[in-house]
């Protein structure tokens, strides 16, 4: 188990990652989760071709597996969990748009290498959010 | 009449022989960004599914797996202005993402969660094709 951070708060979880967790995740759901992913990405594709780039990129934030996601999170762990999912899931959201924006700033200067610094804005947001919300008492 | 005909039936078969070869060439991109994007949203969901609490986890439910996948090939197959105007699009998409979780926190705790979860579809569509409507000509 490695921790990333915690805080000092009682009754709080700490944050961290467990890989041991990683090994309970059965093959169906995993298949599951490759076609939902592989099926919106098709129908972006599309819908790309078909309406022009700007409407296919709406689909590119959309929210693909969080349906899925939630449903196999409240089987194993409860109602209450799913939603503690979809609250950090706005934040992830927000982090999206830190994507994109640096995608279209970046994308005519640098060509595909873009996509890796908007990935790292979308980590940097996303994380600077998190750990402010809940160090803030927004987040649990 | 015959030479006619014969010479109808050959200009139709060149054309579905040109629809096929462009249908052919648009089925690259799109089998490889499903294949890409399948496998981006495998990655992130197992590094969602190790993280703890859930709120931590939920970050990585709404991680750019699809957009990494679609552009990446977009840039590289059509050129970083296409990518660019889809970049775009995903802006006012992730609008229409915040509404969904916002929306899915009252629906899951209201309805099970997969009722819930697909309720809080109209949030995103409410937002991102109202954006849509008002700023993609």
């Amino acid at each position: 188990m490695s921790r990333l951070s915690s805080l000092p708060r009682l009754g709080r979880e700490p944050v961290g990652l467990s890989l041991e967790k990683i090994r309970e995740v059965s093959l169906r759901e995993t298949a599951v989760r490759f076609a939902f992913g592989a099926l919106v990405s098709a129908v972006a594709a599309l819908v790309a071709l078909r309406f022009g780039p700007h409407v296919g990129g709406l689909f590119l934030a959309f929210p693909a597996i969080l349906p899925a996601s939630l449903t196999l999170i409240e089987k194993k762990e409860g109602n209450e969990k799913a939603r503690a999912d979809a609250e950090g899931g706005i934040v992830g959201a927000i982090g999206l748009a830190a994507f994109a924006l640096v995608a279209i700033l970046l994308l005519p200067r640098t060509g595909s290498a873009a996509l890796l610094l908007a990935l790292v804005a979308w980590t940097a947001v996303t994380l600077g959010l998190y750990f402010g919300a809940r160090g803030a008492g927004l987040l649990r | 009449m015959c030479n006619k005909r014969n010479k109808i039936s050959r200009s139709v078969a060149a054309e579905a022989k040109l629809i096929l070869l462009i249908s052919m060439r648009e089925l690259i991109p799109i089998a490889l960004k499903a294949l890409v994007g399948g496998a981006f949203v495998v990655a992130f969901s197992l590094v969602a599914e190790s993280a703890r609490p859930k709120t931590f986890s939920g970050l990585f439910s709404a991680a750019p797996s699809i957009a990494l996948a679609s552009l990446f090939i977009t840039s590289l197959m059509k050129g970083p202005s296409t990518a660019t105007a889809q970049a775009a699009g995903m802006l006012l998409g992730s609008a229409g993402m915040v509404a969904y979780c916002l929306l899915g926190i009252f629906t899951v705790g209201r309805m099970h969660a997969l009722a819930g979860s697909l309720a809080a579809f109209l949030g995103w569509l409410v937002v991102a094709g109202g954006l849509a409507l008002a700023f993609i000509r």
